[in-house]
């Protein structure tokens, strides 16, 4: 099984670059007099808060913040954000008393917008629904979420900046134009697996790469399909990609070490089987940007380890 | 010791023969067919006897088909040897993992250590399930043995705790989300196999374990006899129980570690033998491990061709599927007479000299509860009382949870209270008839088909499905004229096919299955305003209009015969009965969800306060739920501030406890 080094200083390096753009941008003075009128958002799903993050305005509130600084590493969150609890019953009594001025929601709380609408105005953030590609969605949430925060400006220059790093990516991709790619999580049974596919970004991310998604099976309402280990035979020649879930992802690995199926499945033993860093598959542009990188990192450096 | 409970059968001389070729059949096809699919017919041989480690479909074939197949067999017959095992040693037809909290100890067990200690599951799994397991069912024998481990206090006691399992895994699983759809894997029972690894595990210990029970083949048929009868044949009784439950529960765990809950086949598989006629303990323990393989090994098959929710529906909600109605025609095909075994009558224990001093301290604590919820409690800042002008920001928001806390755990209390004295039975609560896993059924139902799910529809829903599980109970058993055990067998029946559903959307990483899981832990976060003010409303006309049944009460609870001899036509006022139980429990299902622990645990802490009369004893327990809901409400609201527990869920945690320690001192 072949095991990336940390992607940390790489991702560290585009962060910052990200960052810069956005403090340049900030310092030009337009971020910040649009936080001080519009300042008080609060965003109780995620997709919406780092999507804040990205175009310079600091949420006043967000649900499940420690969770979010382990899963969303890049997007910085100050101590004073307020956590709100959980993302499924976010703590009202505590908003309320906060008197945001807007709240964003994800479209799978949408059942919650009455209640919220009560203490504030809210905002539904679409990233995935069976009408659009998610990934423009996620683009047009990071649009919808910079112009209510004062300043369209902010999601221009992240999507140009984001377009050109795929660009970038595609390029160093081309290699391996067209070859077949499964994004998954390894279930701790060593028997199945959670594979990203249509319906979430993830699929999308792939296509704009130029490379092409393994999966053949359906997926859910949310994007993602539960396989078992030996449907990824379906799709010769297919690389697998499963995310560094910690602990679990350690057990998943050590049972499969020991089944003679994965042993010789094509990519195990052509070795195109690898571990990256997890990101949030539900969330907004920063985390398709992070996706994207990690995934054409990895990918060179297992190329580059096969030439090697 | 034990009262003997005759489970009166029409019994025809059918060999289980006809319906084991009736399973084998379909099965059998449904197998070749799909071994079919994945390997040509010629080349099996070959794989067989020459397996290439580099030809996939050969693979497939050795390692994740036939595997899952041979797995199918052992779990199935493990299920069906413990349930057999079980239902012999504690003379009691309801036994079986399941229902005595085996499987739900074994699942906190397993979900713990995945939180909190996962290196343990490296070293072994099986033992992490034994330990849980084991302990749950030694946790209800030493409850039960008061009573004498009669039918309903092992029943009762399982039941309750497997409440409490869940309620705890619940609150586990709440606080990590992001592991959810691993644990709900894992909950709902899966027969995917990579490798021979399981088969490995689990043919040498049923072998094992077959052996032991052979043994006990003789020594146990003793318990086919009354129990007086067999104590004076000379059995040393209470060591040959002890052996029979140890191995069934240790097969219990063994399958819950291996391929997770997989429920009723142990309690369908030997109540299906012997409804087929399999008269005595030794053709069971034959018949029973087989049928558990056979239909097993059927629902995995049927299972494969599905593709549901874009991804395979997990085996063991199958199980619970296919063997509901299987439990429910067996039901039906039961034809015996209306009577109320010895073991449902409850003692009358204590009375009270004083009752309305009892009532009037019940009331007094529930005002002084709802007062305190509504002006205490934390915010940034640390616990305070409320101001008056935060009270304007934060009361909007505290006082429909407060109301709806409160009526909901006063109607639960009645509709318990009146469950309880129908059917003169302790165990008897909204829970086990089943009205509340019905009502929470059609919300799941809803949220399978509609993508996005708003209040109203979720009421009507949860209403429809309560109403439907009315009607069910009614139609079921109409011409027995609602005998007490079979309204409760009914009842479990419906119970799992609710959690059935439950587990297939929890396990489809559908992120509104956090939603479900909330709802059905019983918070009141999503309550409005209005919602509340129905809630009391209903709360407290039915707390009117339910003292006018007490009469039937009173004399119901004294037996049927009696009661009809003082003039009560049985049927209707049992139909009456149920009808305003269902009623009540459908409503506050929709407020506080489908875990009404305080349906079975006010009527007791009435009952045991001393409260015997009806009208004194429903007034008095609408008080108790209504304080047990709100206090549970407040600290779900403060103990993890900014997080929030579900009352439901915190009622059970502290009830549960609480209530299974007033079960064991209880003692006659």
């Amino acid at each position: 099984m072949a095991c990336d080094a940390s992607t940390f200083a790489f991702d560290r390096r585009h962060c910052v670059e990200a960052l810069a753009v956005l403090t340049l941008y900030g310092l030009s003075g337009r971020v910040g007099v649009a936080a001080e009128r519009l300042g008080r958002l609060a965003a109780v799903d995620w997709a919406a808060a780092e999507s804040l993050l990205a175009v310079g305005v600091v949420p006043l509130a967000v649900s499940e913040t420690s969770v979010f600084r382990q899963w969303l590493p890049e997007c910085v969150l100050p101590e004073s954000v307020v956590d709100l609890g959980s993302r499924n019953e976010p703590n009202l009594e505590l908003l309320a008393a906060l008197k945001p001025d807007r709240i964003f929601l994800s479209n799978w709380q949408r059942s919650l917008s009455a209640s919220f609408q009560r203490i504030a105005p809210t905002e539904i953030v679409t990233i995935i629904d069976a009408r659009r590609e998610a990934y423009q969605n996620a683009r047009m949430a990071l649009a919808q979420i910079a112009e209510r925060a004062g300043n369209a400006g902010a999601a221009e220059i992240y999507l140009d900046a984001f377009d050109r790093a795929l660009k970038t990516y595609t390029r160093q991709l081309e290699p391996h134009a067209g070859s077949p790619l499964y994004i998954g999580v390894l279930h701790e049974s060593g028997s199945q697996i959670f594979v990203y596919g249509n319906g979430s970004w993830v699929g999308d991310i792939l296509n704009q790469l130029g490379l092409r998604n393994a999966l053949k099976r359906p997926t859910s309402a949310f994007g993602n399909a539960f396989i078992d280990i030996a449907y990824l035979a379906e799709t010769p020649g297919a690389r697998l990609f499963y995310l560094d879930q910690g602990e679990r992802t350690r057990r998943a690995e050590r049972r499969l070490r020991s089944s003679t199926l994965w042993r010789n499945l094509p990519m195990t033993r052509a070795g195109r089987v690898h571990r990256i860093p997890a990101f949030y598959p539900l969330g907004g542009m920063p985390s398709v940007w992070r996706f994207a990188r990690l995934l054409t990192q990895a990918l060179v450096q297992a190329s580059e380890g096969a030439h090697g | 010791m034990a009262e003997s409970v005759v489970i009166p059968l029409r019994l025809r001389p059918v060999a289980p023969g006809g319906i084991v070729i009736a399973l084998l059949i379909p099965a059998a096809l449904f197998t070749m067919q799909q071994l079919r699919s994945v390997l040509p017919i010629e080349l099996w041989w070959n794989a067989l006897r020459q397996p290439s480690p580099t030809d996939i479909p050969v693979l497939i074939f050795m390692d994740v088909t036939l595997p899952r197949i041979v797995v199918s067999w052992l779990v199935g017959a493990a299920l069906g040897l413990s349930g057999v095992l079980l239902q012999q040693a504690l003379r009691n037809p309801l036994a079986d993992v399941t229902t005595m909290g085996v499987s739900s100890g074994a699942y906190l067990a397993l979900t713990a250590a995945t939180l909190f200690a996962p290196f343990v599951l490296d070293w072994g799994q099986e033992w992490v399930a034994l330990a849980g397991g084991g302990l749950a069912a030694c946790a209800v024998l030493l409850l039960s043995l008061g009573a004498g481990f009669s039918v309903s206090s092992i029943i009762l006691s399982g039941l309750s705790l497997s409440l409490l399992c869940g309620a705890l895994g619940a609150t586990l699983t709440i606080m990590n989300h992001e592991i959810l759809n691993t644990l709900y894997v894992w909950q709902s029972g899966s027969l995917v196999q990579n490798g021979w690894s399981n088969v490995d595990y689990l043919l040498p210990r049923l072998a094992l374990c077959g052996l032991a029970a052979a043994v006990l083949v003789r020594p146990l048929s003793l318990f086919d006899l009354d129990e007086a009868q067999a104590r004076a044949l000379g059995a040393p009784a209470a060591l040959l129980r002890a052996s029979g439950i140890a191995l069934g529960v240790a097969i219990g765990a063994m399958t819950v570690s291996a391929a997770g809950v997989i429920g009723f086949i142990g309690l369908a598989a030997p109540n299906l033998a012997r409804t087929l006629g399999a008269r005595t303990w030794a053709q069971r323990l034959l018949w029973a491990p087989l049928l558990g393989a056979l239909l097993l090994w059927l629902a995995d098959q049927l299972v494969q061709r599905l593709a549901f929710l874009g991804h395979q529906f997990p085996t063991g909600s199958a199980t619970a599927l296919l063997g509901a109605p299987l439990l429910l025609w067996l039901l039906l095909r039961r034809r015996e007479a209306g009577s109320t075994s010895p073991a449902m009558q409850h003692p009358v224990t204590y009375r009270h000299a004083n009752p309305i001093i009892v009532l009037a301290s019940s009331v007094a604590v529930f005002g002084l509860c709802v007062i305190v919820a509504l002006a205490f409690g934390r915010d940034v800042d640390g616990w305070r009382w409320l101001s008056f002008e935060s009270a304007q920001t934060i009361l909007p928001w505290r006082w429909p949870r407060v109301a709806a806390a409160a009526s909901a755990g006063a109607m639960l209390a009645v509709a318990g209270t009146l469950l309880q004295r129908m059917t003169a039975n302790p165990m008897a609560s909204p829970e086990v008839l089943g009205v509340s896993s019905g009502a929470a059924l059609g919300v799941i139902l809803l949220l399978l088909v509609i993508p996005d799910f708003t209040l109203p529809a979720m009421f009507a829903a949860a209403l429809a499905g309560g109403i439907a599980t009315l009607a069910g109970l009614v139609a079921l058993n109409w011409r027995t004229g609602f005998s007490s055990d079979r309204l409760l067998l009914v009842g479990v029946a419906i119970a799992g096919i609710s959690s059935a559903f439950a587990a297939v959307l929890l396990s489809s990483g559908d992120p509104r299955s956090a939603v479900l899981l909330a709802w059905m832990s019983g918070s009141t976060f999503r309550v409005s305003p209005a919602d509340a003010i129905t809630a009391c409303l209903f709360a407290v006309v039915a707390l009117c209009a339910v003292p006018l049944t007490a009469r039937w009460l009173d004399l119901l609870s004294v037996g049927n015969d009696a009661a009809r001899s003082l003039g009560v036509s049985i049927v209707p006022s049992r139909f009456c009965l149920l009808s305003t139980a269902a009623g009540l429990t459908a409503m506050a299902t929709l407020i506080v969800g489908p875990l009404s622990f305080v349906g079975l645990m006010a009527p007791h802490i009435i009952r045991m306060l001393g409260l015997q009369r009806p009208l004194q004893q429903i007034a008095a327990t609408a008080a108790v739920g209504a304080i047990i809901l709100v206090t549970a409400d407040w600290l779900g609201r403060n103990m993890l501030f900014p997080w929030q527990l579900p009352a439901g869920l915190v009622a059970a945690l502290v009830g549960a406890p609480c209530f299974l320690e007033l079960m064991r001192r209880r003692r006659p």
